[in-house]
């Protein structure tokens, strides 16, 4: 398939576009909204998953696709019915379809057997059994949880666990759809010379059918005087008297000679096409007849094939044109005012005339003239859309980028100058600034799209996972046209899944404890997305049980998360649920425990830019925050100075800021400063020191602390020397201009032309740690 | 040059398919389903035409139909792209009067050589 690779990422973003919109009819299936179409959509997507799969070689995605393929195409002709059973099969089915193509395009294909529960399941229903049982099956698996178990990397699954009827089909593609056929004269020269000449005498009579299918015998001729040397002998003799001939019929048959090392098979495949419309037979030239001697035609047979076949087969009449016209004089080439050559049926066999040119329509009939109108009128009214590479998209954020730092430069320059004397200066400058933000604003927008992408899925995740744990759930979502930037889309439906398994799984109780506690059976899920202020705010929220802080800190202790002499506030007992390896739940279950929980969740918002938090109420409920950028292109930040240089952190690790008061900070052997905070105890990293900076204050008293949150959860106070004013930054990436910085996630440009780094925290306090604990060594 | 029309509703299917069939020599028109087709039809003439089957709006068997209904298409060659492998589907097409088939996936060498057996 060599040179057709580069289709990969167009495949698999049509795959994607194409599972997303199967999981809509899925849905439409399973919530008895479907309509006649419903079937059809989701028989063409697996269909073309199948398509493009098979012609990047992803047998893998063939076999699982075409199972899956076998029992839609029996639902959509009806042999099979799509009972709620049968759809819960195809839910999963289709969460193994994308689980598989995701691992194609990642290079991470599933474990060995990841498909074969389901695929069993899909066979069963093929074979009109009841479903069998899924439960085994990794339809409900952990998304998160399959970052960290350890993946295993396992070839595609042997060829003995395919069905037959699979492995029949695909032989059947092979035959037809790999095997290249090679046609150089090398390979015949190769081959032994025979005693006798190798080769076969064809008989070859087509039926009527075969020119209505527009083949033609002069082109199959063509094809087997490529293989050998060819010999063609008209056969007319049931040609009937002129009066008689209908020009839709077939009369002529032709005996071919064809000298040839080819093997038979090569023959056979000349004639694929056409072997049921006509009668055939190929024999071995040493045991049939000599074509010569069957050659009663009247015509000679003539020995250069290309002249044979030029010669004797073109002014063959079968060609089923229109009919003729009986008024028109016999003889006489009836050409069309659209170029088109027709021949008369009353020509004579002998006769030469061309074949039927190929030469372009003239424009059609009025009334397809009409028709095409209409259909043109009904596609515009739809907004058209235009599809753009992603590449072109971030070129144009990137030049806007540019413009917002070389506009920021503009007003710093122009703020220097008195603005009585250039008011219109100031205005305009005004105006640029406003036309900038909007220009930004709107560059953005191209890459956001609807949260409905993660939203639709919803549904049925919560179906399943309240099925799981016999659990009843309303689900309610809102702001599915909320729109927020690609990347982020991207990267928040795992996390965003992982707390709405959470939710049902540990916030919500069953329907017994529901009614003791006074509540309705279901219990309601409420997934809400807005823009806030420049921020996509996001809440999932239920109203369950909620958490309760004294046994979340007895956990805590129990896992020496907090000392047993410490009393956190509720806040920060609340947070502690955000620690690796915290889980409230005793069991761990298989749907969202794992100790894998929400530490995860706060690290992807948190790579994100965003926040995460959770409030909650005893016995009401609880709901998780998250706070995510509208974009990753420019991000809030914190300038600060030390020394000479400003630097930049990120607003959404900032918890506090303070001025240390005499006595909050106490130095620790082997940890150096520590700041004293509520009780609370955060290990101090100094700027100034970390950067070697010789100008930087390096006594914490006289600066100012920051106090940030790292990925995991821990605090650090950053000593600077002051706080210079919080404002918009274009990221620019470091790593890619030039190479990683430990502690710098990228840079930006200031107004004033200058480069400031924006650190990344997490690295930094492992940077400051590891450069403390050598330096102790 | 040869003109060839390529109605498939998959962009994958309908990119290799131009990437293929350009390299080989053809000047490609592509419609993305069978009323797409139909409405290509009619604004310019082809010598070969490749259509899958499984499309919305008009599926490969309507589309076929309506070719050979047509006077200007009635003895254009039409190969039907489709990873069907049941003979039964073949057949439809057949019946509805497919000069031929391809079996997706299809090997670029094999495509043009099934073009030049049914392009006049």
């Amino acid at each position: 398939m060599s040179g057709l690779e580069e289709f990969r990422a167009t495949y698999f973003q049509e795959c994607s576009e194409l599972l997303e919109d199967m999981e809509t009819h899925l849905i439409d299936l399973s919530e008895g909204s479907a309509s006649s179409e419903t079937i059809n959509a989701i028989f063409r997507a697996v269909h073309s998953v199948k398509g493009g799969a098979g012609a990047f070689g992803l047998n893998r995605l063939v076999h699982f696709s075409h199972t899956f393929e076998n029992l839609l195409d029996m639902m959509r002709e009806g042999t099979r019915e799509a009972t709620p059973d049968a759809v819960s099969v195809l839910l999963k089915a289709s969460d193994v379809l994308n689980d598989l193509v995701a691992g194609s395009r990642d290079g991470h294909e599933p474990a060995a057997g990841h498909e074969d529960a389901i695929a069993k399941a899909l066979q069963a229903l093929i074979a009109g059994e009841a479903p069998v049982a899924t439960d085994a099956a990794p339809a409900v698996a952990d998304d998160l949880g399959e970052d960290f178990a350890d993946l295993e990397f396992t070839p595609a699954m042997a060829d003995e666990d395919l069905d037959s009827d699979v492995a029949a089909a695909l032989a059947e593609e092979e035959e037809f759809g790999f095997t290249p056929i090679a046609m150089d004269d090398d390979m015949l020269d190769d081959a032994a010379a025979p005693a006798a000449p190798a080769g076969f005498v064809i008989r070859f009579a087509p039926r009527a059918d075969l020119f209505r299918r527009a083949n033609e015998p002069l082109l199959l001729f063509r094809e087997l005087k490529r293989l050998g040397e060819l010999t063609v002998i008209p056969d007319v003799t049931a040609l009937p008297a002129l009066a008689e001939i209908d020009a839709e019929a077939a009369y002529i048959g032709w005996t071919l000679r064809l000298v040839t090392d080819a093997e038979r098979i090569r023959i056979e495949d000349v004639f694929d096409f056409v072997v049921d419309d006509c009668d055939l037979s190929i024999e071995p030239l040493d045991t049939a007849e000599l074509p010569e001697m069957s050659g009663n035609a009247g015509l000679p047979a003539l020995g250069e094939p290309e002249e044979a076949v030029a010669d004797v087969v073109e002014p063959v009449v079968t060609e089923p044109e229109p009919a003729v016209d009986c008024d028109e004089d016999p003889g006489v080439l009836h050409v069309e005012a659209d170029g088109k050559v027709e021949t008369p049926a009353t020509a004579t066999p002998a006769a030469i005339v061309p074949m039927p040119s190929a030469a372009p329509r003239a424009p059609q009939h009025a009334d397809a003239q009409d028709d095409r109108n209409t259909v043109v009128a009904g596609a515009a009214a739809a907004a058209p859309m235009i599809r753009v590479g992603l590449d072109k998209v971030d070129r144009v954020v990137n030049m806007v980028g540019e413009i917002v730092i070389i506009q920021a430069m503009l007003a710093e320059r122009v703020r220097e100058l008195p603005e009585g004397e250039h008011s219109g200066l100031f205005q305009g400058l005004e105006e640029l600034m406003n036309q900038t933000r909007s220009l930004q604003e709107n560059v953005m927008s191209i890459r956001a799209q609807p949260m409905r992408s993660i939203f639709q899925r919803l549904p049925r995740q919560v179906r399943e996972v309240a099925e799981r744990v016999e659990k009843k759930v309303r689900l309610e979502t809102v702001g599915e046209l909320t729109e927020v930037d690609k990347t982020v889309v991207e990267r928040l439906s795992d996390p965003l899944t992982h707390m709405v398994r959470n939710a049902i799984d540990h916030g919500l109780e069953g329907p017994e404890d529901r009614r003791k506690a006074g509540k309705s059976e279901t219990g309601t899920l409420r997934v809400s997305a807005e823009q806030k202020g420049g921020r996509i705010v996001i809440e999932v929220s239920d109203d369950g049980r909620g958490i309760d802080p004294v046994k979340v800190l007895d956990k805590a202790r129990e896992r020496g998360l907090v000392g047993p002499d410490d009393h956190p506030s509720d806040e920060e007992i609340m947070d502690m649920i955000f620690r690796p390896g915290f889980s409230t739940k005793e069991a761990v279950s298989d749907l969202s425990g794992r100790g894998v929980g929400m530490d995860v969740v706060r690290r992807n918002i948190q790579e994100l830019g965003g926040r995460v938090s959770v409030r909650s109420t005893l016995g009401r409920g609880s709901t998780f925050q998250l706070i995510l950028p509208l974009t990753l292109a420019v991000t809030d930040g914190m300038l600060v100075a030390v020394g000479s240089e400003t630097y930049i952190l990120p607003i959404a690790s900032i918890v506090e800021c303070l001025s240390p008061q005499q006595g909050d900070i106490t130095n620790l052997v082997g940890a150096g400063n520590v700041l004293r905070l509520r009780g609370e105890v955060i290990n101090l990293i100094n700027l100034g020191a970390v950067f070697n900076n010789p100008v930087a204050e390096r006594d914490p008293y006289k600066a100012v602390i920051l106090v940030v949150e790292a990925d995991d959860g821990s605090k650090v106070g950053v000593v600077v020397d002051e706080i210079k004013g919080e404002q918009q930054v274009v990221v620019k990436s470091i790593e890619k201009n030039y190479r990683a910085i430990p502690g710098v996630a990228a840079a930006t440009i200031l107004g004033n032309g200058d480069v400031a780094l924006i650190l990344d925290v997490t690295q930094l306090v492992e940077h400051a740690y590891g450069a403390r604990l050598a330096a102790c060594a | 040059m040869k003109r060839i029309l390529t109605v498939d509703d998959s962009r994958t299917m309908r990119d290799m398919l131009l990437h293929t069939l350009t390299a080989a020599g053809y000047e490609v028109v592509q419609a993305i389903d069978g009323e797409d087709g139909v409405r290509v039809l009619d604004e310019q003439g082809f010598d070969v035409i490749i259509t899958d089957i499984n499309m919305p709006k008009m599926d490969g068997y309507g589309f076929i139909e309506y070719c050979r209904r047509d006077d200007g298409y009635r003895s254009t060659p039409i190969l039907v792209l489709t990873t069907e492998t049941s003979r039964e589907k073949r057949e439809r097409a057949r019946e509805a009067g497919a000069t031929g088939w391809i079996v997706k996936p299809f090997d670029p060498q094999r495509l043009t050589e099934i073009i030049e057996r049914v392009a006049r």
